[in-house]
């Protein structure tokens, strides 16, 4: 019994001593364990001044890889380049090849481009906050948030903002629009002011405010140009690289060719410099990587508008604000005006087949200068990743160009249309499905005439992430303004 | 690296005569007077014993029984001594002898088996050290001595004890190839971690290095090969291995353990005059024809909706097709235009000895392999010492050092554009689209001046300081680091095929343990017959990682490049820390020495835990029952003890998972910040409580041994990975402890001694194990719909569906324009081939959700659902002690998934080409039957689940005694002949996915014959 009793006394100190002992142990466990990875940028960092530049320009990054992605995935089903059979890296499905831009390919751009406005508006929220953010890095913000904004709806029939409701597509181009305007306010270089200017001219187009849109173009100058940094060289890094001029370049894919396309033809007639391309040098290039199958191997040539992987693309030029003006007189019904515009743009640009001007196109009808305009848009744009959001909006002037039900006005309502109905069926400018037997054997395994695919889908979905996990994200019918039935978000 | 290696041999040299120096100096001091022999026989058969340690107590002197059981001790100084004769396993004997000097005396020993091993003592999973009769829990334990067939890898070991232990191949059969161990099946779905691994009580890396490869962005995966970690072990070095498989054991071990942990436990020194083991092994290999074999064949459908039928068809061989047969050997010396005659060598010698004061075992040892391919080496030079001191009375130090140094080249397989195994396959067929363009085995060989190299360097130190001030009091601390250094080159060279101005990637990878260990043991009778042992400490354990990666291109020359030979260059860092630290105690209750009660606690903290987490408690309970102890129990029932345990353990989250992160991007020079890790701060581990129930007994006079143990874990708090809204910035996953698994088994253990007498011996033993998981909540699934809850843990072909036409296509129907892959098409007509009417696909509406796959059916069988595995042993002792023994293993109820079409990168089924238009792979001919259409559509390959059992002879070996051949100063010699992967079945035509990697582009494993000497002096 003196035994047990001694045992349990020297418990009973155990225990108390134990009671301090358990919370020292417990207190150095939680203190001892805390670790530091190095690498990762920690959240309290971003918005310390020294990392605002850097918070900022991610934005332009994500910017850097939806277009530079862009500019080359949706060149096909915009019929700017045609196929050459590689499906696998750097090539293009058969469903992409007949139009349908699909949820298989949604992640990455809807992903890229939400990252794009997401980042530039936190920047702003917290820079806003802040209030003593330098104006050299606020403008880059509400520029980086215009033209994030702009490519969001430049690629998306729906909206989708910070976890809301689905919306209309429209509200991506009325935030592109405000941050325009605040960049405007704050420019401190003509640069940046016409950056501004030509973003929120783009935005008010698709808003179908053309007065607007019109009287920011009027503002910026021909020569302006507003390049994306494309980066490949110095960081090494493939995702920023030109993927028109990799996917086409002769080593190591040659995944696609200028043959068949409008502007193939186009340029052998005139030389325009905006549509250059090119035979590649050995006789064993001339075919493409690949093979169409049912066909075979593909006559293979060289753009020529991209020559390296760091070759930036364009965001905004004043030659596109030519175009606008004229859009917004053919909206007047000025035909003549327009096609002054129209003309005035091209006699500044010099052939490299004459090495004179480009010949201005003949002024002749209203219709035809719808044609026109169709036409020099296509041109102006062709491998900028602009063409296909611009097919969008022309699709109700081209009887199955578009995909039926699928919203391709900004400016209003479910089902409104912003093109003139009167010229609907007047525009020519065939697609090469109408140029090329190639291409109407088929694509995907099936008879000619059922293979054509269009009209064609000129909206990415929206990721089944966001679809799936946004508790905010609400039936078509239901609840989203402009989404028909057989619209898919 | 080459070079560098030399270096390292020469220095070897000196090490290993170091190392024999030293021993010769400690035996030099021996005197040389009387001589002691006898015999060690079973006292139940009568039989001989071998590998029994004979020893005299305190003199510095004993010797090791030969296969025939005779031993001699050798110069004895005159005196009285105390004889003892202990082995593994059985129950030690002793004897005072005395001899005169100059005389010689014959002493005999009979030792008895213990069957159960109740008083043996087992370190794993207890604080301190516990009798086994006292833990109430399976602990496998896999003694070196008991091995017949002489493995050359630390893996191969495990296999020989295969309950619950699953083993298989991280790769292929190339050399060096590591494997993946599980313990008890899967109770995670996010962690695939395996075990906790020790050695000697010290912290070692257990995950495999990385495979050699480029910059992804580079392409190129060099050989896809990925060492284990345990395989730098020198097998002649271990004693045995420990092993406890789950929570209820490996509670104490905390956060991190609830996979099982595997100790490994060196040779020590002994305290007697230096003995020691040289051993020999030369052998050589070869391996089973592979290719894409034009005769392939399926079998018989299980179901109407299976489309890869099941019955055997006869298929025209293509010609076209190529073999690997120019780069193997497909018979013993029998090889290919390209390939050497492989050769498998083994050398150890190591020298075991010491006096009271300090004893030693030191070892050296080199393997070296010409593997089965051309570019297949490795060579591997291992050095360890032991020693344990005990400087003062009550105090033993124990410190341990091994240095490990692997060179290895293979051969570029894989799937891997550059490689050989895929560009043979592309071979001739489908328009002949080897990568590098060009067809015929001489081009095609050229892939091997893709040079692939590794160099891993192993060191691992630690020491455990035993301070013992009372009889019932203990104190040990261990402190213990492994660092493991592993360096990967891929050099393609210049006016390499696929990437001409040539290119290298440099990696160099390090990891690093720290553990710091202490327990403290105080026992005490509470009252009589029941005694406490109470336990308390605490343990530390970092884990510090780092990768530096280098990256050149574009050489000038043909010279030998390093990577700033390169015209551009890239450089990548990468580190990483993780600590764990906890305490614990625990209270072992022994009532009558039969009854035994264990309760204990864990709490851990961990650098990966979220701060709103706090710490993470593990507790524990067990209790074990001798019945055979008891009153009422005859001898005639044999023994028997009934055990049953309860515990928790954990599994850390990721690093970073609790931590909201950016990432740099880097844009044109600048920096670029992009959302990376969006983080939850209460992130913890995820929790597997475990409970088990099992016997262990012994009958008809211990020659049938059973055991038998049932566990079921469930893991609460499981770690699901939930998407994030890109529309808010980040779109990485975040961690969620929100899950929940289950995981369940039987493991099964017989051996019965068939034949027993003294000249001839049968043995029979298996394992039988079996194991079935389920998934019980999954966040954001409907239990009605799941593709997950309910299902097992592992199968992961669920969303594998494919409609007709491939992703994505479009139908035009009634004018207007549906996504197909919302819609599910009907039963497939088994005369057509052809899909029903469509339906749609169940919870979603296809005006809304353009749907991310076609929902259409999964190919092939049902869920895996309580797979088999069953080892088995069979040993035959002959007269004059020739052992025979074969083990096997045959594993059933596996499915995996496999691409029937797909046999590799755009390798497509042989028996497909008839049907395509122009080899191409793709376009069917019109003509082509409606079965075939489906068969020969690669899009529908994938998502077929196929039957995988299989049966292999992992080997079989006969040994025999070669005493005839040398001195009576040779303690024991002993030849071994040794039959590796002797023979595979597979239910599958390809081979056994996942185990051996045999399908595909992965080399099979190649069959090996060895001898062996081993020379005991």
């Amino acid at each position: 019994m003196k035994r047990m009793k001694a045992i349990m006394r020297a418990l009973g100190v155990l225990s108390r001593r134990g009671t301090w002992l358990g919370a020292a142990a417990a207190a150095a466990l939680t203190a001892g364990c805390e670790v530091t990875n190095p690498g990762p940028v920690d959240d309290a960092y971003i918005s310390l001044p020294a990392s605002q530049a850097g918070f900022v320009n991610g934005s332009w990054e994500r910017l850097n890889r939806v277009i530079g992605n862009g500019a080359y995935n949706e060149a096909l089903p915009a019929r700017e380049i045609f196929p050459g059979g590689q499906t696998g890296s750097y090539g293009q499905s058969a469903s992409r090849q007949a139009g349908n831009m699909g949820n298989s390919n949604a992640a990455g751009p809807y992903n890229e481009a939400q990252q794009a406005r997401w980042i530039a508006e936190e920047a702003i929220r917290q820079f806003e906050a802040r209030g003593d953010v330098p104006n050299t890095i606020m403008i880059k913000a509400y520029l980086a948030a215009g033209f994030a904004n702009r490519v969001n709806g430049d690629y998306f029939c729906f909206a989708v903002i910070d976890g809301g409701p689905l919306l209309p597509g429209k509200h991506y181009w009325e935030r592109a629009e405000g941050h325009f305007t605040k960049a405007l306010a704050i420019a401190p270089d003509v640069d940046s002011k016409n950056a501004a200017l030509a973003g929120r001219a783009q935005a008010r187009l698709a808003l179908a405010n053309y007065a607007g849109a019109a009287a920011d173009a009027a503002l910026v100058p021909t020569t302006f140009v507003y390049w994306l940094d494309m980066d490949f060289s110095k960081g090494g890094n493939t995702n920023t690289r030109n993927h028109v001029f990799w996917a086409n370049s002769s080593t190591p894919y040659r995944s696609w060719t200028v043959n068949f396309t409008n502007y193939h033809q186009y340029y052998a007639d005139t030389g325009d410099p905006r549509t250059p391309w090119t035979e590649f040098a050995l006789a064993a290039e001339r075919t493409c990587n690949a093979a169409l199958t049912g066909y075979g191997a593909v006559p293979c040539t060289r753009q020529m508008k991209y020559q390296t992987q760091d070759d930036d693309i364009r965001l905004a030029s004043g030659n596109e604000m030519r175009l606008i003006e004229a859009e917004a007189l053919l909206r007047q019904n000025n035909h003549v005006g327009a096609m002054a515009k129209i003309n005035q743009l091209r006699t500044t640009i010099i052939s490299q087949k004459t090495q004179r001007p480009l010949d201005p196109w003949p002024v002749t009808t209203l219709d035809d200068a719808w044609t026109i305009l169709y036409r020099e848009r296509g041109i102006e744009f062709w491998l900028e990743g602009r063409r296909f959001a611009d097919l969008r909006r022309w699709s109700p002037f081209i009887e199955g160009l578009g995909l039926p039900g699928q919203p391709n006005c900004f400016a209003g309502a479910a089902g409104e249309e912003c093109m003139p109905l009167a010229i609907r069926g007047k525009i020519d400018w065939p697609d090469f499905e109408a140029k090329a037997l190639l291409f109407k054997t088929n694509l995907i395994g099936k008879p000619a005439q059922a293979t054509q695919e269009r009209p064609r889908n000129f909206c990415y979905n929206i990721s089944s992430t966001e679809r799936n996990l946004n508790p905010n994200f609400k039936t078509c019918e239901d609840e989203v303004e402009g989404c028909t039935v057989g619209g898919t978000p | 690296m080459r070079s560098t290696v030399r270096v390292v041999s020469r220095w070897w040299r000196g090490a290993l005569l170091g190392v024999l120096l030293t021993a010769a100096a400690v035996e030099a001091g021996s005197a040389q007077e009387g001589r002691i022999n006898g015999r060690v026989t079973d006292a139940t058969t009568g039989a001989p014993m071998s590998e029994v340690q004979i020893y005299l107590a305190g003199a510095n002197l004993g010797s090791l029984s030969r296969q025939n059981g005779v031993y001699v001790i050798v110069n004895v100084p005159a005196g009285t001594y105390e004889l003892r004769a202990e082995r593994i396993g059985m129950a030690p004997a002793s004897r005072q002898v005395t001899i005169a000097a100059g005389a010689s005396v014959e002493e005999n020993f009979q030792l008895t088996a213990q069957a159960l091993g109740l008083d043996e003592i087992v370190v794993t999973g207890t604080a301190g050290a516990a009798r086994r009769r006292e833990v109430g829990n399976l602990v496998t334990q896999i003694n070196t001595v008991d091995l017949p067939d002489r493995p050359v890898a630390v893996t191969d070991m495990l296999l020989a004890n295969g309950s619950g232990i699953e083993i298989t191949g991280a790769g292929g059969g190339e050399v060096g190839q590591g494997v993946l161990i599980r313990l008890r099946g899967v109770n995670s779905i996010n962690s695939n971690r395996p075990p906790i691994i020790m050695i000697d009580g010290v912290r070692l890396m257990e995950d495999n290095f990385a495979q050699t490869s480029s910059p992804d962005f580079r392409g190129g995966r060099g050989a896809n090969n990925m060492p284990s970690p345990l395989n730098s072990l020198n097998p002649a070095d271990i004693e045995r291995i420990e092993i406890i498989k789950g929570p209820a054991a490996s509670t104490l071990y905390g956060t991190e353990a609830s996979n099982g942990v595997i100790q490994i436990f060196t040779k020590r020194g002994v305290a007697r005059a230096a003995v020691w083991t040289a051993e020999i092994q030369e052998g050589t290999s070869w391996m089973q024809r592979f290719g894409i074999e034009g005769s392939s064949t399926f079998r018989t459908p299980v179901s109407s909706t299976d489309i890869f039928p099941d019955d055997y068809v006869p298929i025209v061989t293509n010609p076209k097709y190529l073999w690997m047969d120019p780069w193997i050997c497909t018979a013993p010396f029998s090889c290919g235009q390209y390939q050497h005659i492989p050769r498998v060598q083994d050398y150890s010698l190591t020298v075991r000895g010491g006096s009271q004061d300090i004893q030693y075992f030191l070892s050296s040892g080199f393997a070296g392999e010409l593997g089965s391919m051309p570019n297949e080496r490795m060579d591997r030079w291992n050095v360890r010492g032991n020693f344990t001191i005990n400087p003062v009375e009550d105090l033993i130090i124990q410190w341990n050092t091994s240095y490990t140094n692997t060179w290895q080249k293979n051969t570029p397989v894989g799937n891997n554009a550059a490689g050989l195994t895929l560009n043979v396959f592309r071979g001739e067929e489908y328009n002949n689209q080897t990568y590098l363009g060009l067809v015929g085995i001489e081009a095609l060989n050229e892939l091997n001046t893709f040079d692939v190299q590794q160099e891993v360097e192993r060191t691992t130190t630690g020491g455990t300081l035993t301070y013992s001030p009372l009889t019932n009091l203990t104190n040990r601390i261990t402190l213990g680091y492994d660092m493991s250094q592993q360096e990967t080159r891929g050099l393609r060279p210049f006016g390499f095929a696929l990437w001409p101005q040539g290119g290298l990637d440099v990696q160099v990878y390090t990891r690093r343990y720290l553990t710091f260990d202490y327990v403290g043991t105080f026992s005490f009778d509470v009252m009589p017959e029941l005694r406490s042992n109470f336990s308390w400490g605490g343990q530390a354990v970092g884990d510090q990682s780092a990768r530096v990666e280098a990256w050149g291109e574009g050489f000038p020359g043909a010279a030998n490049p390093t990577v700033s030979s390169g015209s551009s260059t890239l450089g990548f860092e990468s580190r990483q820390a993780v600590w764990n630290a906890g305490f614990f105690f625990q209270d072992v209750l022994d009532f009558r020495n039969k009854y035994f009660l264990t309760l204990g606690l864990r709490v851990d903290g961990n650098s990966t835990f979220g701060k709103g987490f706090g710490l993470a408690m593990y507790p524990k309970a067990s209790a074990s029952w001798v019945m055979s102890d008891e009153s009422f129990w005859r001898p005639a029932f044999g023994e028997m003890k009934l055990r049953g345990a309860y515990g928790l353990s954990g599994r850390a989250p990721s690093a970073l998972a609790k931590q909201r992160t950016w990432e740099n991007s880097g844009l044109g020079g600048a920096p670029a910040f992009i959302p990376g890790n969006l983080g939850n701060p209460d992130i913890g581990p995820e929790v597997t409580a475990e409970h088990e129930l099992g016997f262990d007994a012994a009958w008809f006079n211990q020659r049938v041994r059973a055991n038998f143990t049932y566990y079921k874990q469930v893991t609460s708090d499981a770690i699901q990975s939930v998407a994030s809204l890109p529309s808010l910035g980040f779109t990485q996953s975040v961690s969620y402890n929100i899950g929940k698994v289950e995981n369940m088994g039987t493991e099964t253990g017989l051996d019965v001694s068939v034949i027993q007498n003294r000249n001839w011996g049968v043995d029979l033993g298996a394992t039988l194990t079996s194991n079935k998981s389920n998934v019980l909540e999954w966040a954001g699934e409907d239990p009605a719909t799941s593709s997950r809850i309910g299902r097992p843990i592992s199968y992961s072909t669920w969303t594998m569906f494919k409609n007709e036409m491939g992703m994505g296509t479009l139908l035009r129907a009634e004018g207007t324009y549906q996504v197909q892959d919302c819609l599910i098409p009907g039963p497939i007509n088994p005369t057509t081939g052809l899909a029903g009417d469509s339906v749609p696909r169940p919870g979603l509406d296809p005006t809304i959700h353009a749907c991310t796959q076609s929902s259409t059916r999964v190919y092939g069988y049902p869920s895996t659902q309580w797979p088999r595995m069953v080892n088995g042993t069979a040993t035959i002792r002959m007269p004059f002690g020739a052992v025979l023994s074969a083990r096997g293993e045959y594993r059933a109820g596996r499915f995996s998934s496999f691409n029937p079409v797909d046999l590799g990168r755009n390798v497509r089924s042989p028996w497909c080409y008839p049907y395509y238009v122009s080899n191409s792979g793709v376009t069917l001919k019109a003509d082509t039957p409606g079965t075939f259409v489906h068969r020969c559509t690669p899009s529908l390959g994938g998502g077929h689940n196929r039957k995988d059992d299989f049966f292999k002879l992992r080997s079989v070996s006969l040994s025999f005694p070669m005493d005839f051949a040398f001195p009576d100063r040779v303690q024991n010699s002993q030849m071994t002949i040794v039959l590796g992967n002797a023979y595979t079945w597979s239910y599958s035509p390809w081979g056994v996915n996942g185990v051996d990697g045999s399908h595909k582009e992965r080399l099979p494993p190649a069959t090996t014959l060895r001898a062996s000497l081993r020379v005991t002096f």
